[in-house]
Formats: C-alpha cells, structure tokens, sequence
C-alpha cells in the first residue's frame, strides 16, 4: 500500500473576482461582486433560500458562467484543477458500496490514499461495505468529507456542510476546515448557520435582494 | 488512462449490480424480431431474404433507444461534475462511457445475433457476413448514440429528438453496413464496401466522440 503523507503540499491559490454578476434565466442573482480569496481564507456565504448561494459555488467551482465580470484563479490554475465542491446532488454512485466510491474517486483524482485510516476519520468503518444509497444524509456528508481529503484541493466549496450531521460529525467537519485552513487551503461555505473554526476568523457575506 | 479504466470498470460493475438492463436489448431484439416474423406471415423464404436487413434494424433501434442510460443517471445524481472536477477531460468521459456502450449496448445484441440468425435460416456464410458487417459499424453506432446521449443528458423526455438528431448519421451505417455485408460474401476480405465500412466507422468515431465532449461540456458548464 502506498503511504500518503498526511501533510498536503498545495500551491498558494489565490481566487478573485471582478464585479461578478450571476443570472440564473432571466433573474438576476447578484451584481458587480468582487472579493480576493487568499490562501487561508474562511469566507462565510449568508442569504435567504434561493438567493443564490449555491449558484456563486458553482460560479467558483467553473460550473456556471457569470453574465458579467470575471473569476480569475492565479497563474497555472483553473477550477477544475484546484477546487472540491460539496453540493447536492452529491455525486456518489448508486450501486457502488462506499469503499468502491472511495476507491473511484482516487482513482479519478489519480491519488493513492489510505482507504482504511480515511474510513477511520471519517467514522464510516461499520458501513464500507454498504450501499451508498443505503446511507443515511449524515453518512452521505461524510462520504463528502472522505472524497474531498482524496482530492486534496486548495479551494474547498462547501454547500450547508453541517446540515444533517449529528454533534461529532459537526466537530469532524470543522477540524478538518481547521486543518484545511492551517495548510494554506481556502474554503467557502455557504449555510445558514455559521460555525466558529478553531483559531480562524472568517469573512461573511451576505447576500440580500437587489432593491 | 487510469480515469478512463476507473469509469469503464464502475459503469460495468453498476450494470451488472444494478441488474439486467443491458439484457433488455436481447430482450428487445428478440420481440422485435419475433414481431417482424409473424408480420411477415412466418414463411421461411421471406424471412430468410430480409434476414440481415431485420438484424440491422434489430440493433440499431435497440441502440437507439437505450441512448438515455449512457449519462442520464450520472448526470442527475450529480457523477459527471465530480468527474469533471476531478480534472478528468470531458474527451476521456466521452471515450469510457462510449466504451462501456459498446460493452452494455452492443455486445450482449451481437452475441445473441448468431442465433436469431439462425431460427431466420440464414446461411453460415451470410451470418458471418453480417457479424463481421455489424462488428465493423458498432464503434460508429455507438459513437452517434454517446452523443445523442450527452446531449440530451441534461433533459427528461427528449427521446423523440434523439432519434431525430441521430437517425441521419445512422443512414450510412445501414446502407454500407448492408453493402458490405453483401459484398464480403460474394468478394471476401477484398470487399471495397468493407473498407468503405471501415473508414466510415473510423470517421464517425472521429466526429462522434469529441462532439460527445462538446455536449457534455456544455451541458455541465454552460458557456
């Protein structure tokens, strides 16, 4: 077996966007946003239901163009090469059991982790060999959190990653956001409820309804 | 290399897991041309003459028409962005998904083919005519299938257009695809039809494939 040291060796990334405006159709979602995310950053995204949260994820992730502005990754990077997004639909493959999943995602992020130490972490030792549609929403975040530490990506785009998940789920998120943090990682989050990360100030933004 | 075998492989375990769909193409073969048979009156000399054309329309309707499960599931259940985000090229997707077609889609009508072959009396030599035609055009009909499939993976019900966009590719396939399979039992390997069958297949590929990654690109981050 290969062993992967815990420390992930990243690339300082530094993400910005210039006046950034997002339609979903017609609607307009937000306009002319520009913010800088530095290696370390916490960034907390607030705002009512359908306000466009997840839409700004998914502008981040390359997954949805701005109508306007631009976001631009610092040199040599591009989102599909830099960024980890946790969102739902979550991805994983009905069918496939977790450790399966797990091991199709190392695969398609080539890395070579250490599938039992993951399971460990991730508390999902008595069900690996479950189903993944058997799992319940608190099991699935962690299969979320277990694919995300083998992508070992420096902009982790997070979607309510506290919902559905019992006190030490919770506690396991956030020491990982923690430990992200610590290594130069970015993270954004976009939830109702903001955590405290230990030993991280984060940044929130607040997203309202254009008058 | 190891992103495409990792898709190639999940996608036939999860067929094989998940149960039976890749059957329903026999399946449907089989009723299909049970049908044709009893339309035709069951009498053995027709049924031998239109043997190979019914072959043809057999697969490439069932083909057809399974376009839907090659992206649609992974797409809903939100596999393909992973994929995607993982860096892994919308070409490389394209190129496992349409291999695990090949497998799911084509191979399961082509070993069941000899033998509907042979309840519609067809000679040994037409029949290995015909496999070989059929063999030669899959690649290709699987690549126009593949794209009719990441187009159409972001919508329910588009069933209809798929075939409408589809079908004239799929013309020449069945033209040639005749044509050589004729041409093989009277000339052998020498067939021009054959070749012709061959670069067509190759060509198709060619377009098929990078307009699949086209259409997945599109489909998953709109421009």
């Amino acid at each position: 077996m290969t062993f992967v040291p815990d420390k992930i060796e990243m690339e300082p990334l530094k993400v910005s966007l210039q006046s950034v405006s997002l339609r979903r159709g017609e609607r307009v979602l937000f306009e002319n946003l520009s913010l800088t995310l530095k290696p370390g950053n916490l960034l907390y995204v607030l705002g009512e239901n359908g306000i466009g949260k997840t839409s700004l994820l998914l502008a981040l992730a390359g997954l949805l163009k701005p109508s306007q502005g631009q976001i631009s990754f610092s040199e040599g990077s591009s989102p599909f090469f830099s960024s980890s997004l946790i969102v739902q639909p979550d991805g994983a493959s009905r069918g496939l059991s977790v450790l399966e999943e797990l091991r199709f995602t190392s695969d398609i992020y080539a890395a070579n982790p250490n599938f039992e130490h993951l399971l460990e972490k991730v508390d999902l030792m008595d069900v690996a060999q479950n189903r993944t549609e058997t799992l319940s929403l608190g099991q699935r975040k962690r299969l979320s959190l277990a694919k995300l530490l083998i992508a070992r990506r420096s902009l982790w785009l997070l979607d309510e990653p506290f919902s559905a998940l019992d006190a030490s789920g919770r506690g396991l998120f956030s020491q990982e956001i923690a430990a992200h943090l610590g290594q130069g990682g970015i993270a954004v989050i976009a939830t109702h409820l903001p955590t405290d990360i230990l030993g991280h100030s984060a940044k929130t933004l607040t997203l309202e309804v254009a008058k | 290399m190891r992103a495409f075998t990792a898709i190639l492989r999940r996608d036939l375990r999860l067929a094989f897991r998940t149960g039976g769909s890749w059957i329903l193409g026999a399946v449907f073969m089989a009723v299909f041309i049970s049908l044709c048979a009893i339309a035709l009156g069951g009498q053995m000399s027709e049924l031998r003459r239109l043997a190979a054309p019914l072959l043809w329309l057999a697969i490439v309707f069932s083909m057809l028409l399974s376009f839907a499960t090659i992206f649609q599931t992974d797409y809903r259940q939100g596999t393909l962005t992973q994929i995607l985000l993982s860096g892994t090229s919308p070409l490389t997707l394209a190129l496992a998904k349409w291999a695990a077609f090949l497998c799911l889609g084509f191979l399961p009508l082509f070993l069941v083919t000899p033998v509907v072959g042979t309840f519609l009396g067809l000679s040994r030599e037409t029949l290995l005519a015909t496999l070989l035609a059929l063999g030669l055009a899959a690649p290709a009909l699987a690549a126009y299938v593949t794209l009719a499939g990441a187009i159409f993976c972001a919508r329910t019900g588009a069933g209809f257009l798929a075939v409408l966009l589809v079908t004239p590719f799929l013309v020449p396939l069945l033209i040639f695809g005749l044509e050589a399979g004729q041409a093989f039992s009277a000339d052998g390997w020498g067939a021009v039809e054959l070749r012709l069958l061959a670069g067509l297949s190759l060509l198709s590929i060619a377009i098929g494939l990078p307009a699949s990654a086209a259409a997945l690109r599109v489909n998953l981050e709109p421009s």
